[in-house]
Parts: C-alpha cells; structure tokens; sequence
C-alpha cells in the first residue's frame, strides 16, 4: 500500500515537474504557428524522456549511485569535465529562464516589470532550498504542479477536431516557413528531454533512498508521470492552436500575449489560472535545477551532498546552489527578454544532448553498476537512437537558429 | 625517492626505443603483495580515447560500429620492460620483436606463452 | 585488480562514512629493478588541475598555497597502508576531520554559509 502511495506521489511529481517554461513556451509558440502539426515533436519527445528516466531511476537504485557520480568514476575527470562544463552551462541558461518564467508571472499578476521580480524569485527559490528537505520540495512541487491540469480541461473544453489532433501525432512536413516548423521542432525536442530532467531523477532516487524493490515503482513513474506531462504538453499547444492560431496570432513574439490562451474558455479565472500554472511550474523547475547544479558539482567532485542535511553539514553543496540562483537572476534582471532566452536555452539544450545521453549506453550495460538489471534489447535501441537524434540536432539547432528562429 | 603519479598514464602514447608509438596505456595491473600494492603490468592498446570504455560488450560493439576502435589484440607489457619515469612520455624499455611475445587478443586470451619477465615476488602461479 | 578501472575516481569514504572526496591521483614510488610500489591516493584540486595539464596545476598550486598556507601547497594523500576496502567505494581507515582535506569546506562553512540565517 505505501509503495502505491509512493508511486502516486512520484506520478504527481513528475506531472508537475515535466511542465516548466520551456514546454509551455515551445508548445504555445508551436501551437499559434502550425496548430496541431507539431505534436508529435512533443510525443516523440515524451517517449525519448520515459526511456532516459527510467534508465536514470533504474541505475540509482540498483547501483546506489548516481549517474553524474558513475560518470566520473566510469570515464575519469577528463572524460568528465566536457559533460560537466556543458551541462552547467546549459542549466545556467535553462534557470535563467525559469526565473524569468516566475518573473513574468509576477507581472502578470502586479503589472510591475519582470526585471524586479527576478532578483526576489531567486531568493524564494534559494530559501526553499536552504530550510526545506527533499520530501517537502518534492511533495510541495508535486502538490501544486496540478493546477497545470487546466489546460488539458481547457483543450478538451475547446472541442477540437480530434481526427485533426490524431493527425498532428504523425510527422508532416510543413505547408510554410519550414526553418520556422523544424526550429520548433528541434525546441520542442530540447524542452521534453532535458538533462536536468533525467539527472535531477536520479539524484531523488537516491535522495528518498530508493533500492531494487522500486524498480516496478520507477518503470510506473517514468512510464505515467512522463506521459501525463506529455499530455500538458499537448494540451498547452492545443489551446494555443485554437485561441491564439485561430484568432491570427500566429506569431508568439511577446509573452504579454500568452495569458490570452485560456481566456475564452475560463473568462477571468482563465487568466488567474495562467499565471498560477505559469509562476508554479517555473518556479518548481527553478528549484529542481538549482539542486541539479548542486549536485553535479557535488557529486563529480565526491563532496557531501544531501538535499535534507542542514547547510552547515554540506557548505560546499549549499555554496553552489546559493551561486547558481544569484548568477541565473542576473540575466532577467538586466532586462534579457525570458521568452526569447526560453527558446534558445532549449535549442542550446537540444544541442547538447550527445554529451550527457551517450553515458547511458554504457553506464547501464555496466555489470558492475546495474548487475543483472542491465538495459535489454529495446532500451539500448532507445538510447541509441536518442544519441543519434542527438547528434542530429547537435548539428541543425544552431544554423536552425540563425534561420528560423525569431 | 622517485615518485610519479600514475593517473597521469592514462590514455599515452607508448613509445619504441626508436620513438615509434606501440600504443596507448589503456590500463595499469596491481597486485597486493602482502601489505603492499605494486603495479605488474601495463596494458598497452590501440587506441587511446577509449581506453576506459572498452571494457563493456555493448560499448565495445558500438565501438566497432562507428569504427573507432581497430582492436584485434593488445599488449600485457610487464613493469620491468616499460621506463614510467616521465609518465607523461612513457617508453619501451624492450625491443619491437620482444613486443610480440606479450600479444593478448581482444578476449584477453594470449596468442603465445606469456613473458617470463614477471619478476614481482609472491605471485601465486 | 585493474588501476584506472577499479582506483581511480572512485568515491573516498572515511571511517564513519563520511564522503571525503574522490581518488584523483595514485602515487606510486620507482625502485630500481623491482616493481612500483603504490603509496597512497592523492584527493585535491592540484591533482586534478595537474591531470589537465603542467600549467593548470601549477596555477592551482599557487591558488591553494596563497590561500591555504603552506599546509596546502601539496595535495592531500592517504597512505596505501589505510586502504580498508576498494569496492563499491573506497573505504579508508582515518577520519577526515583530523585531515586538512575539508578545510576548505570547513572555511565556507565557519565564514560564509554558517552566518546565513538558518544553517
């Protein structure tokens, strides 16, 4: 009974962790532009994160260590270094945006400018992580990740052609701008199967002490909490679709232009409802890559790390999240422009994903980590694949940004 | 006393008397000898980079695959024939021809017998 | 056992499981006509500065020395001999306060993050 209770909970969790201002910016972007064509970039993203999460989960509780420790133990510092620099960087922008995110809001609901909101965001965000232990961080952010639930209630109370949403799961080619159409794609791609995602993943599992008897409990987790994150996805792209689209929005350029989504369907409380999902959701990511960059850097260098220790029992680990936060507010609170750092974040995301993916094929091959637990046939075709699309993207976000971003 | 950090094998090229590259140091044997640790060989491959990757199946046929690694065999060089002074520069104390003598293929099996250079006290046959 | 595979990077843990570090450096000591001998494991940012190369770790090396003393102007070693067990992780029989491996840490805690409410 208590490990359903735990499932639930890690379902819950992964629902309100998937969704952060990269999806919701992507798919709204991808959803006023090409209506429903684009969603199956986000499946296709979604199944690529379920196999990367649950690998994740799998490896930290079979071999009690995290993939970021594995990493460097496997390969050497050397090796590890590259991996290491290109994902705090990346987090460094993601968080960034995150922050605006919750900025944003902030305005919203204030009318006062996003720049002073940032500098506040992350103190929130930093006072979170300085009292509060795992389990509440966790919970908390699971708790209130639900309200993220209207837009799939709104997408469904839109009535949309269905056979038209069918259709966009498939891949098509695009009738217009098509550097615009693969840009998004590739955004799309980078929002859904981020690092952070994955990483952050396994470094829980050993936070809330996970071990062999939760490997039923991981493939539940990994396999619904993703795909119900998957689902908002969809949900937020449809919205844009039908409101924002239909109504000759097609280009998102500003971000004062997205409360309108869930306006026809919810009136006023449509626009309450946007900015509390858009303001908990971000400010859930915030915290999850604040710990992630704490624990990368921990964890790579064999300090000690733990999200319920007290501060004074691991400074260095508490040192870099403290860092982390300040440096990430200081891009939004110049007046960097978040939606447009949103977009190039996930782009530079999509990027980099060789670097930290390719670990996988051999860390869960390894005998001596995952021991019988090994990836069988069709989890290491899914890493491969990943890889390769990886490399794919590695190649064509950059030029894909010169062209067709905006 | 002469002390070297041995991390700073990893991944070099092995040099011939004569200054041709033999290979790579993919990896360092030790053995307990009572209470002390001492190293007895240096596995010697072709290829650098992935030296700490070619331990795996999958890894090593991924390897294949992309065809970054040519490994048909590799060398078990005993400490006594390689000079680690300058790790950064390590150097073959024996001769080309004496090289072939301490081929393993890829299964770790040995093409020929083993060199009976291994000097190292306490070994259990 | 295999070096690079089973030694290096692996987690240091001490006496009471303490996380102290990773192994970032082995030392071994030349003899003449016998095998090299491991003297210890070597933790420490010199070390992995040295492993990036020459110029990096001396630039380290005068890092720590102008911040740390004299005490930390070489890496920190632990002898071959304290080595308990080398699974998993590497457990190694001293406790790491009476170490100056943590001193760092122990710095930011006393001066920066010790004085932030709530520690």
């Amino acid at each position: 009974m208590k490990k359903l209770i735990e499932i639930s909970l890690g379902i819950v969790t992964s629902v309100g962790g998937f969704l952060e201002v990269g999806s919701m910016a992507t798919a709204a972007q991808a959803g006023a532009t090409f209506g429903f064509q684009l969603i199956w970039a986000i499946l296709l993203g979604t199944i690529c994160i379920i196999f990367l999460v649950e690998m994740a989960g799998r490896f930290a509780a079979v071999s009690h260590h995290t993939i970021i420790d594995a990493i460097r133990e496997r390969f050497g510092f050397n090796a590890f270094l590259w991996p290491l620099l290109a994902t705090l960087l990346v987090n460094f922008l993601v968080m960034s945006a995150e922050i605006g995110g919750v900025a944003i809001a902030a305005e919203f609901a204030t009318g006062i400018g996003f720049q002073w909101w940032a500098l506040p965001v992350a103190f929130l965000t930093w006072l979170l992580l300085w009292k509060g232990t795992f389990g509440f961080i966790e919970k908390g952010v699971a708790i209130l990740g639900l309200v993220t639930l209207c837009f799939v209630v709104a997408a469904v109370m839109l009535k949309p052609d269905w056979e038209a949403v069918a259709a966009g799961a498939i891949p098509s080619l695009p009738g217009h701008d098509a550097a615009n159409y693969w840009f998004m794609a590739v955004s799309i791609l980078g929002a859904s199967i981020s690092p952070y995602l994955f990483t952050f993943y396994s470094s829980g599992a050993i936070e809330d002490k996970w071990d062999k008897t939760y490997l039923g409990a991981n493939r539940a987790i990994a396999g619904l909490g993703m795909t119900f994150g998957g689902t908002i996805s969809v949900g937020v792209l449809i919205v844009a679709a039908l409101v924002l689209g239909a109504h000759g929005i097609n280009q998102v350029e500003d971000y004062h232009q997205l409360p309108l989504m869930l306006i026809p369907v919810f009136g006023f409380w449509g626009f309450v409802l946007f900015v509390a999902s858009l303001a908990i959701a971000c400010f859930g990511a915030a915290l999850e890559i604040g710990l992630q960059q704490a624990y990368l850097v921990a964890q790579g260098f064999g300090w000690t790390w733990g999200e319920d220790l007290k501060p004074r029992q691991d400074p260095a680990f508490c040192g870099v999240y403290t860092l982390s936060l300040l440096l990430a507010a200081i891009p939004i609170t110049l007046g960097l422009d978040p939606l447009k750092l949103t977009i190039f974040s996930m782009a530079l995301t999509a990027a980099s994903l060789p670097l930290t993916v390719v670990p996988f094929l051999f860390l869960l091959n390894d005998e001596r980590y995952v021991g019988e637990h090994r990836n069988g046939v069709i989890s290491n075709a899914a890493v491969i694949f990943i890889i390769a699309l990886g490399f794919v993207l590695a190649v064509v976000s950059i030029p894909l940004q010169i062209f067709g971003g905006s | 006393m002469a002390t070297v950090n041995l991390e700073h094998l990893a991944g070099r090229r092995v040099l011939s008397l004569r200054g041709k590259s033999v290979g790579h140091i993919e990896e360092i044997r030790v053995e307990r000898d009572g209470d002390e640790l001492l190293v007895t060989e240096f596995h010697v491959g072709i290829f650098a980079a992935f030296e700490r990757l070619s331990a795996l199946p999958v890894g090593t046929e991924v390897l294949d695959l992309f065809r970054l690694r040519h490994r048909d065999y590799m060398y078990r060089i005993p400490w006594d024939m390689l000079d680690i002074s300058d790790p950064a520069r390590p150097r073959l104390r024996c001769r080309l021809e004496q090289l072939s003598h301490m081929k393993v293929g890829a299964d770790g099996k040995g093409r020929s017998p083993a060199s009976t250079a291994h000097a190292s006290p306490g070994r259990k046959k | 056992m295999d070096l690079l595979r089973d030694l290096l990077d692996k987690q240091v843990v001490d006496r009471n499981q303490v996380k102290i570090g990773k192994v970032d450096g082995v030392v071994a000591e030349l003899r003449p006509g016998r095998p090299p001998r491991v003297l210890a494991i070597e933790l420490g940012s010199i070390t992995l500065a040295r492993r990036l190369g020459a110029r990096p770790g001396r630039w380290m090396a005068w890092l720590a020395k102008t911040l740390g003393g004299k005490r930390h102007a070489e890496p920190h070693h632990i002898g071959w001999n304290k080595v308990r067990d080398v699974g998993v992780d590497i457990d190694v029989d001293i406790d790491v306060r009476r170490t100056a491996i943590f001193d760092w840490q122990d710095w930011l805690r006393d001066h920066v993050i010790g004085r932030i409410p709530g520690a």
